[in-house]
């Protein structure tokens, strides 16, 4: 039976990735051949990524990841490109999330209410309520 | 000629029909308080009850969870009195009444972005009313809820090995929501989407500020663990300019 | 929001800008006196002005304080005047509002009134809000059909400056469409263009929908209806030249007549494609393309071309796709030649989806149906299957995906809005047949369990002979993935009068469901079941009387079902075709192995004509022991009209009941055709021929009939899909039949869902 498969992110082809040439080519000129970086890196300033991957499912298994790029592109100060990295799904590691999660406010929507259709309040105690009490 | 029987149209002096609004609201009637409190202001409108009936229908809308009610009430008398003495206390009224509807993470965010705007408006309306400090409280509280919702449709994204788009919406709650709980988990999140994609120095720096910044959290030997127990000295990363903001914030 | 009171225009009195502040300048303000000023209190007044004590008397500033306080819609009329060094402010309040009524309303309810205009107790009164409300009000009505109501507002001055207002309505007559008419087409009768509209002749049984209603957008959005029609049949050059819709000579309706244009039939002709993609080889392509060149032009299989292209483009790896077909028209032999002209997008890519208005259902429920995550190539194709998918959940009333320019020039944000519908659903349902006798059903449903997109059923029936009751519930992507998972829970009783035994049934299941293709679906069920047979009357036959007593049942079923019908639960074209295998043996008590093979062929005649072919075939074998009647194969009733329930097969001779066969084959033609009400009432007659037989059954051979050779049965029917419900009437000829079959002339079925 047929796999579906689907392109995510922002896969540029090779010739594309080889004309950005280290020392030589500007953020315009990065800019212009790969367009918008898919993200920027968290805490290196002068560092774009372009994210992108193509993936091929069968029914309900995961997609499995045939051919992934994450191409990294640093900028010296002055602008001109320093270094390009390619990292391929080889690199990649098998993550295991960790499933505790920061707890937040807000009101679950229980049966009951469902069944009455009106949403309860959030962040009070019950009973007569004086504004100002968190 | 309608059907069902109208109110019966009765003038009643202003103080009478007030006290017994008032009794009303303290009996927890508050439906029937709101009424009589508008009757109170629809009889007398040019008398001196007329403004605090205003005021104490919008109270007991509030009390009886007439969310609605209570903001229509608020906004015509922050609109008819803006000079009285309680307008610090309407406007404050009308931020809870959007901040008590604000739902979970997982569902439309708009109550929480209302009761952002009018506490905020609270605090820069009445900076030293006795309100301004609890509204400031709230609003810290909207904002990590705000951030929470980035943060699930983050893990959403994640669990569905959709790394790219959760980098991008953890990385929106560590620039927009820095001051807010979400924060250390972020950073943890982006560490283990780092490492699924292979790009280990990055992951590392990340790691770094998340040790750095909050040694004590859970979170942090999670990253730790993850890392393979590699010895992750604060090296600080001077190099960008979100080190420098962590120093300027922490 | 600005509260409703500070809404609206200028107060009245002066029209548009404030009278200029006729004050001698110079001078500074001692003193700031407010005349007039009764409900509003003078500190109010003052805070809306732009000038304070001390300031010069300073015409512009005079000019602004007028205008702001004319701005809050408080005042009817507002001027300043000087008084030595104080400045005079004289006040005229609006009246505030004391009471609303409405008088001469019939059709509507005071209520539905009262929350459509602005104008509420207690709020200041205008001139121009009541003419807005009023306004408000005649929509109310032409919404309803009634286009020549009048709305006259009445004002009936108090004391303390306060007014009543009272809307005088005269609702008018009901503007019907008593008829609707075409000129200048020969292709296609009046009957099939009429249904094409949305808007309907009005006819007695229609007392409850409003489509009858004459409403100039209705006709608007039909002309565009007939458009799209002919273009899909060829008829490139049509034009609805004219829509005019008078008055019956007696005022009481309109009578509407479209005049169009037809033009020429055309036919496809020469259709190629050709890209500017790098290394794309466009013939390869050529199977998605679904216009022929020599067929009829049709509008519809053009888009459903780009779209295939989009998508078989899109899985090669180019993300950003903009396919265009170039139109080449030869009036000279009428055919229209295309070219796709496949070449590269704008590069866009999508930074974040917004997902607004969920105020129940979870953010995930719905961002999990998109085609499309953040940070991947904007493709519209891909935006418009995301918005059918999420439309599909049948969770919103209104779904609007749109897409707005990003934080970069190549990056969009995608906003999503949807507006909640109520998904529960409790449904009373009554019917009567033939095999089961006067039944009744009570189902509560709710489809977006706790916003979290599962389905809980919970069902009551109860009819002549047996009680049931059912819970089923139905996670739809299980563990995150594409794959249906749920549970049932069933307790069922049947006294049986044929074969006078009574049997009780508890069990449960397991199920887990998932696309193998697009068209294809494989469903696996795991069920455990405790089943009693007791009360075996004396008379019973012999096998029955072996069953006695209680067997449970551990069996894994599995179904494969290959689906390409067009029409929903009414096909009228398309072919479905399932093969099912069912395994009982997972430890229990009884062991059997049974493979049913079914296939529905529809293939439509002309316009509303449907021929429907239909075949099955069972078979079934015990392993290690015998089958069971209560598992074994029954034909009659609604699967073989001609015959009672089970009146086909094996049957005890001492008494005389129907014992089930371990195989089966079916076979049914029909032809079904529309009942010349103008296919209004969605009546549809048919003609079938079913044919089959059921055979084989364990246990002695000699205490049962039994025979392979096939049955035939013929007859008319009727189905009225009546908007009570689905109502079935078959009268069943039998032609072949062996001597012990039961027959049974007339099969019926009333099902109602209310």
């Amino acid at each position: 039976c047929a796999a579906r498969v689907a392109v995510r992110g922002n896969l540029p082809d090779p010739e594309q990735v080889a004309a950005v040439l280290p020392g030589q080519s500007s953020r315009q000129d990065v800019q212009r051949i790969l367009g918008s970086p898919s993200t920027l890196s968290t805490f290196q300033a002068n560092t774009w990524y372009y994210i992108g991957e193509r993936t091929e499912q069968i029914a309900f298994f995961r997609p499995d990841v045939i051919d992934r790029s994450v191409l990294v592109i640093t900028f010296k100060d002055d602008g001109t490109v320093d270094d390009t990295k390619l990292y391929t799904v080889e690199d990649g590691q098998e993550i295991a999330m960790v499933d505790r999660t920061t707890p937040t406010e807000g009101n679950e929507l229980t049966i009951w209410q469902q069944l009455i259709g009106n949403i309860g309040r959030f962040g009070s105690d019950s009973g007569i309520k004086k504004p100002g009490s968190t | 000629c309608s059907g069902k029987e109208k109110p019966t149209y009765v003038e009643e002096p202003p103080e009478q029909l007030y006290n017994k609004a008032l009794s009303e609201l303290l009996a927890g009637d508050y439906e029937k308080s709101a009424k009589s409190f508008d009757e109170v202001e629809r009889q007398h409108p040019y008398s001196v009850w007329a403004s605090r009936a205003q005021l104490m229908s919008a109270y007991a809308f509030y009390q009886g969870d007439k969310y609605d009610d209570a903001i229509n009430a608020l906004d015509r008398f922050i609109q008819l009195n803006p000079g009285s003495r309680d307008i610090a206390y309407a406007y404050y009224l009308k931020a809870i009444c959007y901040y008590e509807q604000i739902s979970d993470v997982g569902r439309d965010q708009k109550n929480t972005i209302d009761a952002l705007d009018s506490l905020k408006e609270v605090v820069r309306r009445f900076p030293e009313s006795r309100y301004a400090r609890d509204a400031q409280l709230k609003i810290d509280l909207a904002r990590d809820h705000l951030a929470g919702k980035d943060m699930e449709i983050g893990r959403y994204y994640e669990s569905h090995g959709e790394y790219l788009a959760a980098i991008n919406r953890f990385q929106t709650v560590i620039k927009d929501y820095q001051t807010t709980t979400h924060v250390p988990e972020a950073l943890h999140r982006l560490v283990e989407c780092y490492l699924a994609l292979g790009v280990y120095k990055e992951a590392e720096a990340t790691a770094a500020v998340l040790g750095y910044n909050f040694p004590g959290s859970e979170w942090y030997q999670d990253s730790y663990a993850l890392l393979t127990g590699k010895d992750l000295r604060p090296a600080d990363h001077e190099g960008s300019w979100i080190s420098q903001v962590w120093h300027t914030v922490f | 929001a600005v509260p409703a009171a500070a809404q609206g225009t200028a107060g009245q009195g002066t029209a548009g800008g404030a009278t200029p502040a006729a004050v001698p300048s110079g001078g500074t303000i001692q003193e700031i006196r407010i005349d007039g000023a009764q409900r509003v209190d003078p500190e109010t007044v003052r805070s809306y002005m732009h000038i304070n004590l001390g300031d010069p008397f300073d015409p512009i500033k005079l000019d602004d304080s007028l205008k702001s306080l004319y701005e809050t819609g408080l005042f009817a009329d507002v001027t300043l005047a000087r008084q030595g060094d104080t400045l005079v402010v004289k006040v005229v309040e609006n009246p505030v509002i004391n009471r609303i009524a409405f008088e001469g309303n019939k059709r509507i309810e005071d209520k539905d009134l009262e929350g459509e205009i602005e104008l509420r107790p207690r709020v200041v009164f205008t001139r121009t809000k009541v003419q807005n409300d009023v306004q408000r009000i005649l929509d109310l009505y032409r919404r309803k059909g009634r286009f020549n109501a009048t709305v006259e507002p009445k004002i009936i001055k108090l004391d303390q400056n306060r007014v009543d207002l009272v809307f005088e309505i005269n609702e008018g007559e009901i503007t019907q469409i008593s008829a609707i008419n075409f000129v200048g087409n020969q292709a296609f009768s009046d009957g099939t263009l009429r249904g094409q509209l949305a808007t309907t002749e009005s006819s007695w049984w229609r007392f409850w929908s409003s489509s009858d209603v004459y409403d100039p957008d209705r006709l608007a959005f039909d002309r565009e209806n007939l458009r799209r029609f002919y273009l899909s049949e060829g008829y490139a050059d049509f034009r609805v030249v004219s829509t005019v819709a008078e008055l019956s000579p007696d005022r009481s309706s309109f009578i509407v007549t479209f005049t169009v244009d037809e033009g020429p039939r055309y036919k496809f002709g020469k259709i190629d494609i050709n890209s500017t993609l790098k290394n794309l080889d466009p013939e390869t392509l050529r199977d998605d393309v679904k216009t022929q060149e020599g067929d009829w032009y049709d509008a519809t299989l053009v888009d459903k071309s780009i779209d295939a292209l989009t998508e078989a483009v899109g899985n090669l790896g180019y993300a950003f796709v903009d396919i265009r077909p170039k139109t080449q028209r030869d009036r000279k032999n009428l055919t229209i030649g295309l070219t796709y002209d496949i070449n590269e997008g704008p590069k866009v890519y999508v930074e974040r989806i917004d997902i607004e208005g969920n105020v129940r259902t979870l953010d995930r429920v719905i961002r999990r149906e998109f085609r499309l995550a953040e940070g991947d190539a904007f493709n519209a194709a891909k935006l418009r299957r995301s918005r059918e998918r999420i439309q599909n959940l049948e969770f919103f009333q209104k779904v609007e995906v749109t897409n707005e320019p990003g934080s970069a020039p190549d990056k969009t944000v995608v906003k999503v809005k949807v507006q909640e519908a109520s998904t529960g659903e409790v449904s009373l349902g009554a019917g009567v047949s033939t095999s089961v006798g006067p039944l009744a059903r009570i189902q509560i449903r709710e489809r977006n369990l706790l916003g979290r997109g599962q389905d809980l059923r919970l069902g009551f029936q109860l009819s002549g002979i047996s009680s049931q009751v059912d819970l089923s519930f139905t996670e739809p992507y299980f563990m995150g993935r594409d794959l249906s998972a749920g549970f049932d829970l069933f307790r069922n009783t049947l006294q049986g009068n044929e074969s006078n035994f009574d049997q009780k049934r508890l069990g449960g299941a397991l199920r887990a469901g998932y696309n193998v293709t697009e068209y294809t679906r494989n469903v696996w069920r795991y069920q455990l079941e405790r089943r009693t047979i007791y009360n075996v009357g004396d008379s019973a036959s012999f096998a029955v009387k072996s069953e006695e007593g209680t067997t449970v049942r551990s069996s894994i079923d599995q179904e494969l079902i290959w689906d390409r019908t067009v029409g929903g639960a009414n096909p009228t074209s398309g072919f479905q075709v399932s093969y099912e295998t069912n395994f009982t043996g997972l430890g229990g008590d009884v062991r059997f192995l049974r493979n049913e093979l079914k296939g529905n062929y529809y293939y439509p005649i002309g316009d509303s004509f449907t021929l429907f072919i239909g075949g099955a075939a069972g078979h079934m074998v015990g392993i290690g022991q015998d089958t069971r009647v209560s598992d074994r194969f029954f034909l009659g009733g609604s699967t073989f009209r001609g015959f009672e329930f089970g009146g086909i097969g094996p049957r005890d001779i001492s008494s005389d009941d129907a014992i089930g066969g371990k195989q089966y084959y079916k076979g049914t033609a029909e032809l079904r055709f529309p009942l010349g009400f103008q296919d209004a009432l969605d009546v549809q007659g048919r003609i079938f021929a079913d044919a089959g037989a059921v055979w084989g059954f364990d246990g002695d051979k000699g205490s049962a009939y039994d025979s392979d050779s096939p049955r035939l049965a013929i007859g008319p029917g009727l189905v009225w899909n009546s908007p009570l419900g689905l109502v079935a009437i078959d009268f069943g000829f039998p032609l072949i039949k062996e001597g012990f079959d039961k027959t049974q002339l007339l099969n019926f079925s009333f099902g109602v869902q209310f």
